[in-house]
């Protein structure tokens, strides 16, 4: 059966790809300068992000909470600060499954699989969060204005210009971000003939 | 250089056109490929402590190529990456040999992620039983699969 869809195409895709192999061979395409940047960038580009979010996280619920926040409602105060560090929780939950380890021993399927957990908590988190962050935004201005009754109209503009250009931004990203995860389930799904 | 750093570089140099085919058929620009391929060598480079030689390095460099390229996460890499250093351009050169190449790109490209994966693995010659380790699908459902892929790429070419 293969012989027979064996045909002038698919030689002919051997003979391209033997042809790209060979022009590729006559490449330098790998500087010095790449590879030591390789190497150096290692930890960097893996933890970086996890890294930069999970101190900014801890260090904004300890200003919050020992700062700037001190003439707010207590309650509203600890609220905040156990939001943040919820937060930040669950950040480190959420990218242990994504070592550089998987890259090495995992096969395509458990790799995209991992990807796509790693992808559906966040996605759990937007759901979970934002909900909590209108409300905690709705609390603040409440606060704002007992506290300090002069700029609570400047707070409660720039704030919502902000949340709404923001949100129009996140939804966006995060729109396309899902298309291309959703191409990469359904695949799995074909390959291994289980629904995730 | 250390002993370690000499043995990468010099893997990096035998295994660039593994690398770049794979980052190639995966991207959708050049500077994508340039993306694609240093978050390759990075994770090549957090890997080569622990290649036990289980497997052949081409294989195992196909493995992380292709672990990288289909869960890359292009929106996260605004960093700055070193450019390959290249004096052609398979996207834009006009030459036959780079529009031979272009035709293996298109067919590749418009198949799904996971078929692409598998085709690259089959035009290289390599054993179903390699190419279901690889991917981590079953051998007969890689037959099965890249009877289907034949199928399709018949019909690109038909249409």
């Amino acid at each position: 059966m293969e012989e027979n869809l064996n045909t002038i195409e698919l030689n002919e895709m051997k003979q391209q790809i033997s042809l790209l192999r060979r022009k590729l061979e006559k490449e330098t395409i790998v500087n010095e300068k790449l590879i030591r940047a390789s190497m150096q960038d290692k930890l960097k580009a893996l933890k970086r992000r996890s890294y930069i979010e999970c101190v900014v996280g801890i260090a904004a619920a300890v200003l919050w909470k020992f700062g700037i926040s001190s003439d707010f409602n207590p309650l509203f105060i600890d609220f905040t600060a156990f939001f943040l560090f919820f937060a930040v929780a669950y950040e480190v939950y959420s990218n242990r499954m994504l070592s550089a380890q998987n890259y090495i021993e995992g096969n395509l399927v458990e790799e995209a699989r991992k990807l796509n957990h790693y992808k559906k908590l966040a996605r759990q988190w937007y759901w979970f969060s934002i909900p909590i962050v209108c409300i905690w935004f709705c609390w603040y201005l409440y606060e704002s204005y007992t506290v300090h009754a002069e700029q609570g109209r400047f707070l409660f503009i720039w704030g919502l210009i902000g949340g709404t250009i923001g949100g129009v931004i996140g939804w966006n990203i995060y729109r396309k971000g899902r298309k291309a995860i959703n191409e990469v389930i359904e695949q799995i799904e074909e390959l291994t003939g289980e629904k995730e | 250089m250390k002993q370690e750093e000499i043995e990468f570089a010099q893997m990096v140099r035998a295994h660039k056109e593994t690398i770049y085919t794979v980052c190639y058929m995966f991207a959708k620009d050049a500077d994508e490929v340039n993306d694609l391929f240093q978050e390759v060598l990075i994770n090549l480079w957090s890997g080569l402590g622990q290649f036990r030689g289980e497997s052949k390095m081409d294989t195992w460099v196909y493995r992380v190529s292709l672990n990288t390229c289909i869960s890359s996460d292009r929106k996260k890499k605004q960093q700055a990456t070193v450019p390959l250093t290249m004096d052609i351009n398979l996207f834009e050169d006009k030459d036959e040999d780079t529009h031979q190449i272009q035709m293996l790109y298109k067919r590749i490209h418009q198949l799904k992620p996971f078929d692409r994966a598998i085709v690259l693995l089959w035009l290289e010659n390599m054993s179903y039983e390699e190419i279901a380790a690889i991917v981590g699908i079953t051998v007969k459902n890689v037959s099965v699969r890249l009877y289907r892929i034949k199928e399709q790429l018949k019909q690109m070419s038909n249409q």
